[in-house]
């Protein structure tokens, strides 16, 4: 699958390495010479790899690199900085890029950048026209020698100041490294002369080498300068002697054969084409900065949002089809004990039904049976007459004999909104005292909603009432202390007093009211709550 | 980044994937999901059921003890009449006798239509629907003694049992004449409650 292959292209101004890596591992290597030949055959190759990600490797003897600070900014800020930046040193360079070295720790904290640019690209571009006919996801353009600076830390050398050497197809690849990170690389070609005199090529170049990191003041001619030789067969031993007896340094051999063998690439391949180093390296995660513009990468780009969808898609399949597969067993699960409750239902039904044999016959269900009977005595424990209400009021009577009732109204209820209908008091009071908001106060009646109580509404005057509203008042009063005290009654209310003395309604009459007293009529009304039956007896 | 047709072209295959993907997806979670649910009901009311069938034969001593305890209980109220339907006649009868016999001032009397009672003052009526009938009885009296006499009488005559839910009673003359007049009147509303014999639904021999 393209997804998961990658294809690392290695170009230098004679020729194009490419390989292909899946899941990590060099599955087919190749090189085309920078020719027309070269180039036929490379897109034959790119066609047999639709929609694999390519990544390009420049190995140039014209790359500049420039170390700068700014003042530090984050997100777009910095990019727009950046890109300005780049705009300003390298002005019509197709191929830039800045990495971010690191913040400085001193004065404004400034963030430090290293420019890099590949200065003349023109090697490239027969490549770079393969690619974009056949429209191959280009991911980037990247320099050998940013690539060496992952190189350096898969070593695990941190001296402060180290010169890595290696000797790549295109020539004598030097590079200067500061904590670790690239400050400078040149790449000096081999000349056919020097071939045979390889020690004597690097001396010189290493010596030029110096100078120039001495004049661009990276170094001091005192400087403890730690150099790595990338050694691949026994010439490089001379040259690391020839190195040590010239410059006075002790270069560090680094077996590119057995790094080969650790990185699972081929000890051969690797002698005949170091880059494959680097091309691996690429290939397993280690990218730096893109010296591409966005306009080579379109069609990566395309690639990745179409790579993503396909994975979403392939993402969603999967968990939709875990989660219905979840929920296939927990149905399974279910299913299966249903199938054993329905059993056991059976079987506890079976051993009802061989109890119930023994039981007498019945129309009905036990529990209906005992309902129908408890109902029976739930109805016909509630009161059947008014008589215990009758009773209560005799008795208050008795002691009050100047006192007709006029109207009795009984009512079971649970229902503490009830309200008697009946306003002949409300009406008569009204009339003769002339007060629009006659009587007492009705408090709030609060019943149990679970149970029957007996509420009983008593109108009543008082017998030949002679327009003594005094003492009209004080017998109706009377009456409710002796309704009171009946210990079956657990509340009484004067609704319609005979006078309304209260300040906020109206009162008129006349004093001789004693001698037409005939057509007044001091009126009352009660509401007396009997408590429960069974709290009394 | 602006996308060209051609990008949108390159972007149509996989798009369509993913759309049928998510349709495909959702209908099946959909349907795994509802057959999950439906199982998880199916099981859920089978294991009330099971819990019943347990607790019935765990209680099928109990229910033996209730049947012979209340089933003649029962018989009782199913002659009485408060199971089963509504005697209005006998009823009406009941009233003529007791007007005959107690020598009462005219009363009249009338009985609504029968509807469903749900009186939340009565709890524990399980599966039993209850229902009553409404009758009013408009009567005129000598004194009150009169009311409660035929109420005392009906409910002895009548063996289904009636609630009176209200009496007004209201004096018809300031002064109570010894003479053979009526000197009150009283309106009453009274429940006439009865339940239908309900379904032998658990099966009982």
């Amino acid at each position: 699958m393209a997804i998961f292959k990658k294809i690392i292209l290695s170009a230098t101004s004679t020729q194009l390495s490419a390989g292909v890596w899946q899941w990590g591992q060099l599955r087919q290597f190749q090189t085309y010479q920078n020719d027309e030949q070269g180039r036929s055959a490379f897109t034959d190759f790119l066609r047999q790899h639709p929609n694999t990600k390519l990544y390009l490797l420049a190995d140039s003897v014209e790359e500049d690199y420039r170390v700068e600070s700014l003042p530090h900014t984050l997100g777009s800020a910095r990019h727009e900085l950046l890109t300005r930046k780049l705009g300003q040193i390298y002005r019509g360079v197709t191929y830039r890029a800045a990495h971010f070295i690191a913040r400085d720790k001193d004065k404004r904290k400034d963030d430090r950048f290293l420019f890099v640019s590949l200065n003349n690209a023109e090697f490239l571009q027969g490549w770079i026209a393969c690619i974009q006919s056949l429209e191959a996801p280009l991911v980037g353009v990247y320099l050998q020698s940013m690539v060496s600076q992952a190189l350096l830390k898969r070593l695990k050398l941190k001296q402060e100041h180290v010169l890595l050497s290696e000797r790549l197809n295109s020539g004598l690849r030097q590079t200067y490294l500061f904590n670790g990170s690239v400050r400078i690389s040149r790449l000096a070609p081999i000349p056919d002369a020097m071939v045979d005199r390889l020690a004597y090529f690097y001396v010189v170049e290493t010596e030029k080498t110096r100078l120039y990191l001495v004049s661009q003041r990276f170094v001091t001619k005192d400087t403890p300068l730690h150099m790595v030789l990338a050694a691949t067969d026994e010439a490089d031993i001379h040259v690391a002697h020839a190195i040590e007896q010239e410059h006075g340094l002790t270069p560090e051999l680094i077996d590119l054969t057995k790094l080969a063998a650790t990185f699972g690439l081929n000890a051969q391949q690797v002698q005949k084409n170091p880059e494959l180093l680097h091309m691996h390296l690429l290939a397993t995660g280690c990218v730096p900065d893109n010296l591409a513009p966005v306009g080579l990468l379109s069609h990566f780009k395309i690639n990745a949002i179409r790579d993503n969808v396909v994975l979403a898609g392939v993402a969603a399949l999967l968990m939709g089809m875990l989660f219905s597969a979840f929920n296939f067993q927990q149905t399974y699960a279910k299913n299966a004990a249903l199938q054993e409750a329905q059993t056991e239902t059976k079987l506890q039904e079976q051993k009802y039904q061989q109890a119930a044999q023994s039981f007498i016959p019945s129309p009905i269900a036990s529990q209906d049976l005992r309902a129908a009977v408890e109902l029976h005595q739930s109805i016909t424990s509630y009161p059947q007459t008014p008589a215990r209400t009758m009773y209560v009021l005799s008795q208050a009577l008795e002691k009050i004999p100047q006192i007709q009732i006029n109207r009795l109204r009984w009512v079971q209820t649970n229902d503490s909104a009830i309200k008697d209908d009946d306003k002949t008091v409300y009406a008569a009071n009204v009339k003769d005292i002339g007060a629009k908001d006659a009587g007492v106060t009705d408090p709030n009646l609060t019943l149990d909603a679970n149970a029957l109580s007996e509420l009983a509404y008593v109108n009543g005057e008082i017998k030949d009432f002679t327009g003594d509203y005094r003492a009209a008042l004080m017998t109706v009063n009377h009456l409710v202390d002796e309704l009171k005290s009946n210990p079956q009654v657990a509340q009484v209310v004067m609704m319609q007093a005979p006078v309304n003395v209260s300040s906020y309604s109206n009162l008129q009459g006349s004093t001789t009211d004693q001698l037409s007293a005939q057509s007044n009529v001091a009126s009352f009304k009660l509401r007396v709550l009997l408590k429960p039956k069974a709290s009394t007896s | 980044m602006k996308l060209t047709p051609q990008d949108w072209l390159k972007l149509r295959n996989p798009l369509v994937f993913l759309v049928l993907v998510l349709v495909a997806i959702a209908a099946l979670i959909l349907y795994t999901q509802q057959q999950k649910n439906a199982a998880e009901q199916a099981l859920q009311t089978q294991t009330n059921q099971l819990n019943q069938a347990r607790q019935r034969y765990l209680a099928s001593g109990q229910e033996k003890d209730t049947i012979s305890q209340y089933l003649p209980k029962y018989q009782t109220l199913l002659q009485q009449g408060f199971v089963g339907e509504e005697r209005r006649i006998e009823w009406v009868d009941a009233l003529r006798k007791i007007h005959g016999r107690e020598k009462l001032f005219n009363i009249n009397y009338s009985i609504g239509a029968q509807e469903e009672y749900q009186p939340n003052f009565i709890s524990n009526a399980g599966s039993i629907k209850l229902y009553r009938s409404v009758m009013k009885l408009e009567l005129s009296m000598l004194h009150e003694g009169d009311l409660l006499t035929l109420i005392e009488d009906l409910r002895q005559q009548q063996g289904a049992p009636f609630m009176v839910r209200q009496c007004e009673i209201t004096r018809q003359n300031a002064v109570i004449s010894n003479s053979f007049a009526p000197n009150m009147h009283a309106d009453c509303e009274l429940d006439w409650v009865t339940i239908h014999e309900p379904q032998n639904v658990g099966g009982t021999p």
